[in-house]
């Protein structure tokens, strides 16, 4: 899974390269026009051409502002999901949404506008065909869902400037919404599981996430639709013994804010891992900072600053090794915080999919000289969906 | 841009491939080279290489086996503006064959109207499926460039398909 600042970054590129085609493509709209010729009309000014242009055969005002649309939405919905993950970023998130929304140029439009985005949005819809016929392979349905999902970022993109609503309630409760649900259920288990798979990586790359739902009501019920393909029936989600975890800290000198701090963020731990794998969990936790259930503690491994030394440390390692989110690695940078945060740091997180004593010699006498000075591990193994309370071998 | 070594058919090849996508269900080869009749052995040939010639994108990728799972091995694949698909070997292999060419219709079932669309839409809608593909895992090594079709674009055109395949590139 991508980290929220590259998944941000990409929707920046994009809405970069179409909001000044869609800006263009609008000035040149006629609004006496009808709405099927103004979305048919080249995208470019004519007076720059090549052949291949006068043959009619270059990008259409309609393409242009599907893209446009279509990125805008995108951006929007993520901005809903990382305004919920990092709330001390929203400011800066509504400004970089602000550069690109281009209310004033449609509304000069007036009803010729909004009649332009409605007949859009009714060219674009995937669910104009009958579809029995395409839904007989998980590589149709894939494929399909993914078109769906388009669809639905593209809607939400029409919002920010459309002051009716368009036809995301054509699609909610329609035969077309039906049908790809009763096309999921029918599939037989390897199909099912083949689907899941793909959807799951398709929409978490997406940042269309289980945990996080957006505010939009169409676009979250809509977007439940395409989770529901990212899950196996029979299949648990993540599993995590908090209580278990808990346990290991009895006979430790800690206080009943300590034990409220760990179970906040081994159930913040859950909601993450419902769509980003154990594997990528870092990339997700430790980019920016801040993150929501995780915003009063330290994270390793991290790739921004390390900042103010708090309480609690969670260290999650994913393989064996000596990088950056391999186990050696993490065991060092957990040392190296010990001792940059010493005296502050009292509880330390250890969760990894690699379990393995010999491991732990070369931290063994840290670990041990932390403890004698009130540090508290708390250690658990992965495996599968299921994370289990595991203490240090010593 | 230019090809130094353009693949050829092998002649059993090319009958499995034009009994595939021009008799099984011939309407679509027909659609696409606008014939009132059956496309022939012969017309399939010359239009997959002049879809070759003709393609406005090209990339050498491992595309996923979608009938048996897996991956194909490193392939050149093109696309021209009427969403025709060619698939050839590598441009360093030798001797260098085609390996397929057919009509993209996105898991569904064709639609002449798709034909009607602008050339460059055509395009620009491959490429997002490139980019769900990418998001599924479904391809991989792949690094896409203009190709010779787009001689024939104005220069925003041309700017915008080379920006976006910049930008498709960056998320590869």
């Amino acid at each position: 899974m991508l980290s929220p600042s590259k998944r941000y970054k990409e929707c920046i590129d994009e809405l970069k390269l179409w909001a000044p085609v869609a800006l263009d493509a609008v000035r040149l709209l006629d609004p006496n026009s009808e709405p099927n010729a103004m979305l048919e009309r080249p995208a470019f000014d004519l007076s720059d051409v090549g052949a291949a242009d006068k043959r009619g055969s270059g990008l259409s005002t309609g393409y242009a502002l599907r893209r446009y649309f279509l990125a805008l939405g995108q951006f929007v919905n993520l901005l809903d999901v990382l305004s919920e993950l990092f709330p001390n970023r929203s400011d800066q998130f509504g400004k970089d949404l602000d550069r690109f929304v281009l209310r004033q140029e449609f509304q000069i439009l007036g009803d010729s506008g909004e009649r332009v985005l409605a007949t859009l949005a009714h060219r674009s819809q995937p669910g104009h065909r009958v579809l029995s016929e395409m839904f007989l392979k998980v590589d149709d349905l894939a494929d399909s869902l993914c078109e769906t999902r388009r669809y639905v970022d593209f809607l939400r993109g029409t919002n920010e400037i459309s002051q009716i609503p368009l036809s995301i309630d054509l699609l909610l409760r329609s035969p077309w919404e039906n049908e790809l649900r009763q096309s999921m259920d029918v599939l037989e288990y390897p199909q099912r599981k083949e689907l899941a798979d793909r959807m799951q990586t398709y929409l978490s790359k997406n940042y269309v996430l289980n945990s996080m739902p957006v505010s939009d009501e169409h676009t979250r019920r809509f977007h439940e639709v395409l989770l529901s393909a990212t899950r196996v029936p029979g299949e648990k989600m993540y599993n995590i013994d908090i209580d278990g975890f808990l346990d290991q800290m009895t006979e430790s000198d800690v206080s009943d804010n300590d034990y409220a701090e760990i179970r906040r963020t081994l159930e913040g731990l859950a909601g993450i891992l419902s769509d980003v794998p154990f594997g990528d969990l870092s990339d997700v936790l430790g980019d920016w900072g801040g993150m929501r259930s995780f915003d009063d503690i330290n994270i390793i491994p991290s790739v921004g600053k390390k900042g103010t030394c708090h309480n609690t440390l969670l260290a999650t390692a994913s393989g064996s090794g000596a990088s950056r989110k391999g186990f050696l690695g993490i065991m060092r940078q957990v040392r190296r915080h010990l001792i940059d945060c010493f005296g502050r740091t009292r509880i330390v997180i250890l969760l990894t999919d690699t379990w393995d004593p010999a491991k732990f010699r070369e931290s063994r006498a840290d670990i041990e000289a932390h403890r004698r000075r009130g540090v508290v591990f708390i250690t658990g193994v992965v495996s599968g969906r299921s994370i289990s309370p595991t203490p240090l071998p010593f | 841009m230019t090809t130094l070594k353009p693949p050829v058919w092998r002649g059993w090849s090319l009958a499995q491939h034009h009994e595939k996508h021009c008799v099984d269900e011939p309407d679509c080869f027909q659609d696409v080279l606008d014939s009132t009749v059956q496309v022939a052995q012969n017309e399939y040939e010359i239009a997959s290489e002049r879809a070759f010639q003709e393609a406005f994108i090209q990339y050498d990728a491992k595309e996923a086996n979608r009938q048996d799972g897996g991956f194909y091995p490193m392939r050149h694949y093109r696309l021209d503006g009427r969403s025709l698909k060619t698939i050839a070997d590598p441009e360093t292999s030798s001797p260098r064959h085609f390996r397929s060419c057919f009509h993209v219709h996105y898991g569904k079932p064709h639609d002449p109207e798709e034909l009607n669309k602008p050339e460059l839409d055509q395009v620009f809608r491959y490429l997002e499926k490139l980019e769900d593909d990418r998001g599924q895992d479904m391809i991989s090594n792949c690094k896409v460039q203009v190709a010779d079709g787009t001689k024939s674009l104005g220069s925003r055109n041309l700017l915008q398909l080379a920006s976006e395949i910049n930008r498709l590139n960056d998320k590869m």
